[in-house]
């Protein structure tokens, strides 16, 4: 099976505009940036892909391109085989996009008559359209507001809003923007599971999702790519990436002894160079935290153990700690 | 069945109903800003009393530039005030929609749906010319009925392809406005040329014969002129069909010309905001 969402070699330069100076100093210099630059992703049917990067790194930039939205400066970019340059009409009957732009509804309308609308301009057959926008409001739940003025919503509720009408069509690919912003953690875990279980589990649609929440990527996807300035860094699953930029475990000691002893100790000793974190916990003054990092092929935490216990530091406890995400994010970005 | 595009039978039907799902939209949208919409209404009110009261002055009086119209000058203002309110909408309503949806950021939103830009455009524009058409059927009515403006012996097919043909011409100079407006947001010099040079010299308030010379060699090649004459024509002193062709025909040869030029440029203005990617900027 061909992939659903590929591209090769996509890059997008955005031309700036120029200040009036520029202008009359330099009428014929170009000023641009480079928004993304030789992205090459294969997403298969069915599958939860994550577009991770910080702010400006160019992930709302590559999904509007998949939707058409923007024109790419090289390189091709190809939904269920179909160029998105040249099938434009067929691509936007396969896809849903749910905007990160709350600005893009009509804040005077009600949140019914919106949807209608967006709804009718989908080729929805009007029989339809009700009974549809019902059942995503039951879903996503916005019952109680779904007949208020648009632009009295809260933002959780615009956001639920962009959401529903990115179902509408139910179609089979979906492009979330940061989909669960300023959703609150109910809702939140709610709309990851329904994602999750009813999208993509039962009707096996396809989902790109682009957001900076590592939390969100860890829960949802099967794969990320982590991006930055354009550039993808790291493409492959959670567990992977983990592993390769890892490749070591991390363990909090907790130690009953004075600073200064343990300090002295660990400084002579084969030790050193392990050492994360040495020092008082944040809330329990009485003990002292040793965060260590040791090879996971090699080394065990066995051997730490037992020369601690050996130079006559008393051990409270010991836990393995998972290098979060945020950690191995940041790996990847300084890397 | 399969027509032009590959579009299908349902779709065609489809997309007949959106124009009405727009201008729905647009009541309500419009409705909702109570005051401005009773002082619309009102405003059309007020202009027809103005009218009457010009009718005062006026009267009766024997103009001999408006001979060639039937002689009443309150009729001839009418129709020209008329037709231009049409014209005035086909060239300002295209750009108005696309500035405003750009400054909403609903335009993205509604060119990833399954609608077509021209759709789009189209439909965005039905509020527009159907507030006019209401009062243009005001001041007709009042006109009727205040001034004896007298259509009786008109040829109502002949206006209505005047009409028709006029508003295709100048929705094609306001899709052309439109496409500066796609790339610029603001600021095109088309349609406020045109307009104004409209005013000036296609004869909404006087006959082109009163022009000189030159302004009215001038006046010739805007298709705004032998819109105006050729209605007037057409329901003033009810020509035949074969008696209107000089109109219609200058009309219908800036039409072929401009109608192409402005989807090709549209389409071309589109292209450059997908590049820049200002589809939501404004
Ligand atoms: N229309 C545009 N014109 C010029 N530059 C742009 C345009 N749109 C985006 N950029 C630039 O491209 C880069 C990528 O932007 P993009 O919006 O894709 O980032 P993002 O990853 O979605 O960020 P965020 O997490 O803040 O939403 C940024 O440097 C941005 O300034
Ligand atoms: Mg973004």
């Amino acid at each position: 099976m061909p992939p659903i969402i590929e591209t090769s070699n996509l890059r997008k330069i955005f031309p700036l505009p120029k200040r009036y100076k520029d202008l009359i100093l330099h009428p014929f210099l170009k000023k641009e940036t480079i928004a993304l630059e030789d992205i090459n992703i294969l997403i298969d049917g069915g599958e939860i892909f994550g577009l991770l990067g910080p702010n400006g790194s160019g992930k709302t930039t590559l999904i509007k391109i998949l939707s058409t939205l923007i024109l790419p400066t090289s390189g091709k970019a190809f939904i269920n085989g179909l160029d998105v340059t040249s099938h434009e009409e067929k691509i936007k009957k396969m896809i849903g996009y749910v905007v990160s732009d709350e600005r893009s509804f009509f804040w005077r309308l009600t949140g019914r008559q919106n949807l209608r609308f967006f709804a009718s301009l989908n080729n929805i057959p009007p029989s339809k359209i009700d009974s549809t926008i019902q059942e995503l409001i039951r879903l996503i739940g916005l019952e109680k507001e779904i007949d208020n003025v648009f632009q009295n919503y809260s933002s959780g509720n615009k956001q639920k809003m962009a959401i529903i009408r990115g179902l509408l069509t139910n179609p089979r690919i979906l492009f979330l923007d940061e989909p669960t912003r300023s959703l609150d953690p109910v809702v939140t875990h709610n709309l990851r599971s329904f994602i999750k279980e009813v999208l993509v589990e039962q009707t096996g649609k396809t989902v790109l999702i682009a957001t900076n929440n590592m939390q969100e990527a860890e829960d949802l996807c099967s794969r990320v790519a982590i991006i930055q300035n354009g550039k993808i860094k790291k493409c492959d699953t959670i567990k992977e990436i983990k592993n390769i930029f890892v490749g070591k475990k991390r363990y909090v000691l907790m130690l009953k002894s004075s600073l200064e002893e343990i300090q002295a100790r660990v400084d002579h000793s084969y030790l050193k160079n392990k050492v994360v974190n040495l020092g008082h916990g944040v809330s329990e003054n009485k003990f002292i935290f040793l965060t260590v990092e040791i090879d996971m092929k090699n080394e065990s935490i066995s051997e730490i153990i037992e020369w601690l216990v050996t130079t006559g530091i008393k051990i409270e406890s010991c836990i393995h700690q998972e290098l979060p995400l945020s950690e191995i994010f940041k790996r990847c970005i300084n890397a | 069945m399969k027509f032009l595009n590959g579009a299908s039978m349902p779709d065609i039907i489809r997309n007949l109903k959106k124009p009405f799902v727009f201008l729905h939209k647009d009541i309500i949208n419009e409705s909702s800003y109570k005051f401005a919409f009773v002082t619309q209404l009102l405003g059309i009110f007020f202009s027809v009393v103005s009218l009457y009261f010009l009718s005062k002055l006026v009267g009766k009086a024997a103009l001999p530039h408006i001979q060639p119209y039937g002689g009443d000058y309150l009729s001839f203002l009418l129709i020209g005030l008329a037709l231009f309110g049409y014209i005035q909408v086909a060239l300002n309503s295209f750009s108005n929609c696309i500035r405003n949806a750009q400054t909403l950021g609903t335009l993205e939103a509604m060119l990833v749906t399954q609608t077509s830009i021209p759709t789009i455009i189209f439909s965005s524009s039905l509020y527009s010319f159907a507030i006019t058409s209401f009062r243009i059927i005001v001041y007709l009515l009042f006109g009727a009925l205040a001034f004896g403006l007298n259509v009786r012996s008109a040829n109502y097919m002949g206006a209505i392809i005047i009409l028709f043909i006029t508003i295709i011409c100048c929705s094609s100079i306001g899709i052309l406005s439109a496409s500066f407006i796609m790339v610029l947001k603001k600021g095109d010099p088309l349609s406020w040329i045109f307009k104004s040079l409209s005013w000036l010299l296609s004869g909404v308030y006087y006959p082109v014969s009163i022009l000189p010379d030159w302004l009215q060699k001038l006046s010739y090649f805007i298709p705004v002129t032998h819109s105006l004459e050729g209605m007037r024509m057409a329901l003033l002193n009810g020509y035949p069909m074969r008696d209107l062709f000089s109109s219609i025909l200058p009309l219908s040869v800036s039409t072929i010309i401009l109608l192409p030029l402005s989807m090709f440029s549209f389409k071309y203005a589109v292209r450059i905001a997908k590049i820049n990617g200002s589809l939501t900027q404004y």
